[in-house]
């Protein structure tokens, strides 16, 4: 019947059925016809915003509108680079179209179309990209906690295992950080011991850190065989991380910033200090000459929201307070900034669906078993569990796929904002 | 002594072998598990050769600590505020109620709210040639022991710019405890809590010195280096001095006296203070023993106070027919306040505007305002109030915000147990305090 004695059945599908593509992409992820018309004026409102400032400030020098200006620039050349191009590549159409056009030049001109076509590509990235407001915690150092979740010891081993993955991801990147705070379950505190972690407080000291490690935030699931279990069954267990953003009390860097804003009561970092209820733990009895306590523990109460913070690593009742008084604040102005982003998040919701990130989701599982994390964010699988958890290249990657998926939904967010309140205007 | 339970002891072996060691010190779970991690910080700092000799070395501060050595002795260290106290058997352990109660005065003077009191210019003084500069701010630290109170105030204050001409002195009776102080200075220069403009006093020249050849000067200066007790080139110094015994003239006024003397009574020694103080701390820093201090049974001018050994009854030191308030019968002083009624009356010889002193419990606040009100220049100059623990929080339900004394009102400020007496100088009152002072002196003569 056939040439051929046997064919296998996978060939005999592919070839009779045709109607099955697999594995072939039609649609094109981005091109620049996708390019938002409401994205585009604002980009544009930006971008002479930019000139008007730089005109205002070619006789006169002021700190504030020159940082404005260094924060719209990106936007401005974007923009520029974007409408050059598009130029460019109208003029090319023209050209095709006129039929006058001889037929050397109009190769020439089909050539360069493709060219300019993937460059535009590239601009609108680079345009959108420029566009994802910057979060105004970026600069800042951050906090990191850890706390585990459900699972029992295995939640607060893996907590112990996480704390020193983000130490090992911060000295390689050179960057300093510092336990503030650990508390394992039985009330020891030395980081290389094998009990169970309650809460660590990891104080990441550089600038930017903030707007490097925000992804973070949510709950790790881990899949593993812990090591407290002896019938060889794999358990699930999360971990809570979150990250706050620090505010250097007496920063060096920017410190005239930091105090200014620390005073003016309209700024996230404001606590209002008659808010706030100090508790020492006094001695019980006489107290004064008739006793010699080392209690230097400090618990504040923020009455408002009914925050509690409390602090008792060192022995100085001072460094105890400074302490707790960065964490509370810290704590305050993430509430403040997420309270006012929960606004924000409903008009983006109806399009993103649930985009907002917190404390509530699960952002990324570390399954033992078969050597993978997985970001549940970004999509992004590894298979080099053992790099990731040495805070290794590897979670740089996986940190990266999560900050360009959340720079897109920014930019989705913002789309939709721009049309709802586009829609508004209409009626 | 409670006796610890086996259960605790139990649980502490299970976190770590040596916590049972510390429990036993620190009577509670949560402080000997803090205790337990300072003393291994301690012992991790120290760097030793091997993992065998750091354990050892941890297992012997362990042990010393279960015979209720404070940690602060073992440790060779006390925190206060942002300085750090090195402690030593024979010298008081800085107390965080005397932290707090430093740093509220300190936060006080700085925010200058307490600048209507200093503002006032100081009687003019012609006592031994000498002046004091009208912008000085002269602290006097009466038993100073470690140096914590004095160290911590000139560090703030000098910290805050406010205060360009400030001057601190800090006098204890004990030898030890001054070398300890003048080491805490100098450790505490060396970790740059000090301006060094805070340590020297450059505008050190007297009035009367200025027609002297530099060479004279030199010699004097060194003259007076060598037996002051406030040698004039330092802006912060402490010396041996027993504070029965008259103070030198030179040393002129004291804008702030401050004092945690000792108040513990021989019979609340034996009874409320718990082990580790009674067994390692110098007693001679917490009871008052009038015997003790020879020099003051000498009739000094200055020393009102006279020490038979129980009941003391003074004569209120105005003279007697002008004031109406001799009809009181005379005081009785407890044995626990008479450094109360020495600070009173260096206060009033020293026109100081402000005098702290750090009391026991309320029972003594009151004592201690009753023997001020028995003095009539005292009470008619002074504005008193009452510091608990923590005078910078608000007060807790159910803590008196008011005292009544001898039917005056007394505002209590802060939240705890009352922790000090403050007696600040009523503008208006100064001159007729100084008109008192003449009086007195006029009928010293006549007698």
């Amino acid at each position: 019947m056939f040439g051929a004695p046997w064919i296998c059945r996978r060939c005999t599908n592919t070839y009779l059925k045709p109607g099955r593509r697999r594995l072939l992409r039609f649609a094109s992820t981005t091109s620049h016809a996708s390019f938002s018309p409401a994205l585009l004026a604002r980009a544009r409102s930006l971008a002479s915003e930019h000139d008007r400032l730089s005109q205002e400030t070619s006789e006169t020098f002021d700190a504030k509108i020159s940082k404005r200006i260094g924060e719209l620039k990106s936007v401005a050349t974007a923009l520029k680079e974007w409408e050059n191009t598009q130029k460019s590549l109208s003029e090319l159409n023209t050209l095709l179209e006129d039929p006058t056009t001889d037929s050397e030049l109009r190769e020439l001109a089909v050539e360069d179309m493709a060219a300019t076509a993937s460059q535009l590509d590239t601009m609108s990235r680079n345009l959108t990209t420029s566009l994802t407001p910057k979060h105004p915690f970026e600069d800042l150092p951050c906090l990191l906690e850890i706390r585990p979740g459900v699972g029992g010891g295995e939640a607060g081993l893996f907590a112990g295992d996480l704390l020193r993955m983000y130490r090992a991801y911060c000295s390689r990147n050179n960057i300093r950080a510092s336990l503030l705070k650990f508390e394992t379950e039985d009330g020891g505190s030395d980081p290389s011991g094998d009990s169970p972690l309650q809460e660590a407080i990891l104080e990441i000291d550089c600038p930017g850190a903030y707007g490097k490690l925000r992804s973070e935030a949510g709950v790790h699931r881990v899949q593993r065989v812990p090591a407290t279990e002896n019938k060889g069954r794999t358990h699930t267990s999360a971990v809570a991380v979150l990250v706050l953003p620090s505010i250097p009390a007496s920063g060096t860097e920017g410190q005239e910033i930091w105090e200014a804003d620390l005073q003016d009561p309209n700024s996230d970092y404001y606590v209002n200090p008659t808010d706030v209820r100090t508790d020492v733990m006094r001695a019980r009895g006489a107290g004064g000459q008739h006793v010699n306590t080392t209690d230097s523990a400090v618990r504040l109460t923020h009455i408002p929201t009914n925050t509690v913070v409390s602090m008792q690593d060192s022995r100085s009742q001072h460094q105890n307070r400074e302490r707790a008084w960065q964490l509370l604040r810290s704590k305050l102005a993430q509430a403040k900034r997420e309270a006012r982003e929960e606004e924000v998040a409903k008009v983006r919701r109806g399009v993103i669906g649930v985009a907002k990130m917190g404390r509530g989701d699960k952002v990324r599982t570390y399954n033992y078993g078969q050597q993978r994390v997985t970001d549940h964010r970004s999509g992004l699988s590894v298979h080099n569990l053992d790099d990731v958890m040495e805070g290794g290249d590897d979670l740089d990657k996986i940190i990266d796929s999560v900050k360009t998926w959340l720079g897109e939904r920014e930019i989705e967010g913002l789309l939709a904002e721009d049309e709802a309140a586009a829609g508004n205007n209409k009626k | 002594m409670p006796r610890l339970p086996h259960s605790l002891l139990l649980r502490a072996y299970k976190i770590s072998p040596f916590l049972p060691l510390v429990l036993r010190g620190a009577r509670t779970l949560d402080s000997a598990i803090n205790e337990f991690r300072w003393l291994r910080e301690h012992v991790e700092a120290c760097k030793l050769p091997s993992d065998q000799a750091s354990r050892k070395r941890l297992l012997y501060l362990c042990k010393r600590r279960s015979r209720a050595e404070p940690l602060q002795y073992i440790l060779g260290s006390q925190p206060f505020g942002p300085l750090d106290i090195k402690c030593r058997p024979g010298v008081l352990i800085p107390r965080p109620e005397t932290e707090a109660y430093t740093s509220h005065l300190a936060e006080l003077l700085i925010s200058g709210k307490l600048d209507e009191y200093l503002s006032i210019p100081a009687p003019e003084t012609k006592q031994g040639n000498f002046v004091t500069p009208s912008n000085q701010l002269s602290i006097l630290d009466v038993c100073s022991g470690s140096g914590c109170i004095s160290l911590l105030l000139h560090s703030l204050l000098s910290n805050s710019g406010k205060f360009p001409n400030l001057r601190t002195l800090g006098l204890d009776i004990s030898p030890h405890a001054v070398g300890l102080a003048n080491e805490n200075l100098a450790l505490n220069i060396q970790q740059g809590h000090f301006p060094i403009s805070a340590i020297r006093n450059d505008d050190d020249t007297r009035p009367q010195d200025k027609g002297l050849s530099n060479a004279r000067l030199k010699r004097k200066k060194a003259r007076e280096a060598k037996f002051s007790l406030f040698p004039r080139d330092k802006a912060i110094h402490f010396a041996p001095h027993d504070i029965f015994t008259s103070l030198p003239r030179s040393l002129g006024n004291f804008s702030i006296i401050i004092s945690n003397p000792p108040y513990i009574s021989s019979s609340s020694f034996a009874r409320e203070t718990t082990r580790s103080v009674r067994l390692y701390e110098p007693k001679l820093a917490l009871v008052p023993d009038p015997e003790s201090y020879s020099s003051s049974k000498k009739n000094n001018t200055e020393s009102t106070a006279s020490k038979s050994a129980n009941n003391i009854s003074i004569q209120s030191s105005t003279p007697d027919t002008s004031s109406p308030k001799t009809q009181n019968p005379p005081l009785q002083i407890d044995p626990a306040d008479i450094f109360y009624n020495r600070l009173l009356s260096l206060s009033a010889s020293r026109s100081a505007k402000i005098l702290l002193m750090e009391v026991g419990d309320s029972s003594q606040a009151i004592r201690v305002l009753k023997l001020a009100l028995s003095k009539p220049y005292i009470a008619k100059t002074s504005k008193f109030e009452l510091w608990r623990d923590f005078p910078g929080q608000a007060p807790q339900p159910g803590e008196d915000t008011v005292v009544d004394v001898n039917g005056q009102m007394i505002p209590v400020k802060g939240a705890g147990n009352i922790r000090s007496v403050v007696l600040f100088r009523t503008p208006s009152a100064l001159k007729e305090e100084q008109d008192e002072e003449r009086k007195e002196e006029k009928s010293r003569k006549k007698k």
